[in-house]
């Protein structure tokens, strides 16, 4: 229960509400099945809802796992779309240093915090160990090679020729995220024909009822 | 009225046709004629009228931010940038920047972040502020800012012709289906007036239609998507 209460809390929601959204959608789940035995005097309807019950309560406290995942992917691709900001900044004369205090202006609230607490961290580490535990955050090998690529940048001092690898990899990541996003969209839009075969799928039973319906109706008739 | 209106209208009617026609009753036709009616006159007009709002808006950004920069690194003057920036723009656009008379070029570019609430917008304020401050060949300063809008703009029309052709494809789809139930009607007539009999046909007809509008809400919701944020995470 703590270890939820911490993803639930992590994801900025209210630990009670989510509480109290489970508890009020079984006790409903609940008593449906109880009304249903009490009217129907069939046990099956009680199993089926306390299965639902189960079911729905698993789902639901197993969906925050989903969504923390989800947030990530999120702000890592929020990084990778600020990149060309950054790139920006540092083609202004803005040393890595001031280029991402200005790039948390663009960010959102979960990627600014991650960006104040790198810039803190560079503020009191100059070596390339605050760099790689921002890139290990995203668990992307491009991003820590970027990361890489400008702590060096710092390090070394010779910008121009750090901003032409920097451009590499930073050209690769954002043509991959923006042929991403077209795939996803056409992955998304592609697993609509699903409703088309269930629409299928659902004649196909209605025709078979509708059969037996008369084929049971005239056995009974003879 | 607009073209999609008048799409789904037609498509009200054609879904309150085929159900009086396959079910026979009246009542509940009518009642799916509203369902359908409310649903897109509460819900999906107003993502489809967002999405085209947004479509538009990125457009005249794009455009604003291109024709803006090229014509500040030829003429150097922020009057003819922003002047050449507003034209063949959308009427929308041309209705604010006609109330915006009063005001410098540069205020007017630091009020259109109010409109143009992309992130890559308020980056190319930024840029112009930069500009002004430190001087500088601007095109040079806004390369990557531009490879950007580049990257967006494809992205986006990529969007739009998957978008036309997955339309296409998926009503075709349902065509096909609700022409197999309408066959059904006509060619086994009496077969099939033995089988509304059944209530649990009946019910699961209207599930069949039930499912069409969340087909078409799923539908609306993944059509209405585009690469691009609207809101901005701008903070000064």
């Amino acid at each position: 229960m703590k270890k939820i209460k911490e993803k639930i809390e992590s994801l900025k929601l209210s630990f009670k509400k989510e509480i109290l959204t489970i508890f009020i959608i079984d006790i409903f789940l609940l008593i449906i099945g109880i009304v249903s035995y009490l009217f129907l005097k069939q046990i099956i309807f009680l199993a089926f809802t306390f299965f639902a019950f189960v079911l729905f309560s698993y789902f639901y406290l197993s969906r925050y796992d989903d969504l923390l995942k989800k947030r990530e992917i999120e702000a890592q691709d929020e990084f990778v779309s600020l990149l060309p900001f950054l790139k920006t900044f540092l083609q202004n004369g803005f040393s890595i240093y001031q280029a991402f205090g200005e790039l948390k202006n663009f960010a959102s609230e979960y990627l600014s915090l991650r960006l104040t607490r790198l810039i803190n961290n560079i503020d009191i580490d100059k070596s390339i160990k605050p760099y790689l535990d921002f890139a290990h955050e995203f668990k992307s090998l491009q991003i820590e090679q970027l990361l890489v690529c400008l702590y060096q940048m710092v390090d070394e001092g010779n910008k121009d020729i750090y901003l032409v690898q920097y451009e590499l990899l930073f050209n690769k990541m954002r043509d991959e995220a923006s042929k991403n996003l077209v795939e996803k969209k056409r992955n998304m839009m592609d697993s609509l024909s699903i409703f088309p075969l269930i629409a299928s799928a659902l004649l196909i039973v209605m025709i078979t009822f509708g059969v037996m319906n008369i084929v049971g109706e005239s056995i009974n008739g003879i | 009225m607009k073209k999609y209106d008048l799409f789904a209208i037609c498509l009200t009617l054609i879904v309150f046709t085929v159900c009086y026609l396959t079910s026979n009753n009246i009542f509940l036709s009518l009642g799916l004629f509203v369902i359908y009616f409310a649903f897109y006159f509460l819900v999906a007009r107003k993502k489809i009228n967002k999405y085209i709002l947004t479509l538009e808006k990125s457009s005249d950004c794009f455009g604003f931010i291109s024709s803006f920069l090229i014509t500040l690194s030829s003429k150097d003057s922020l009057d003819e940038a922003y002047i050449s920036g507003t034209r063949n723009k959308s009427n929308k656009f041309n209705e604010l920047n006609n109330n915006m008379n009063q005001m410098t070029s540069f205020e007017k570019i630091e009020y259109l972040k109010k409109y143009f609430s992309f992130s890559v917008y308020s980056m190319f304020v930024k840029v112009i502020s930069l500009h002004m401050e430190q001087g500088g060949n601007v095109l040079k300063l806004s390369e990557s800012l531009l490879n950007e809008i580049r990257r967006i703009e494809d992205s986006i029309n990529q969007t739009i012709s998957i978008n036309r052709k997955k339309t296409f494809e998926y009503f075709l789809l349902w065509f096909m289906s609700f022409l197999v139930l309408i066959f059904l009607r006509l060619s086994l007539s009496s077969f099939y007036q033995i089988m509304l009999s059944s209530n649990i046909f009946f019910i699961l007809l209207i599930a069949y239609y039930l499912l069409f509008l969340f087909a078409i809400y799923s539908f609306i919701n993944k059509f209405v998507i585009v690469p691009i944020k609207e809101e901005t995470y701008e903070k000064d």
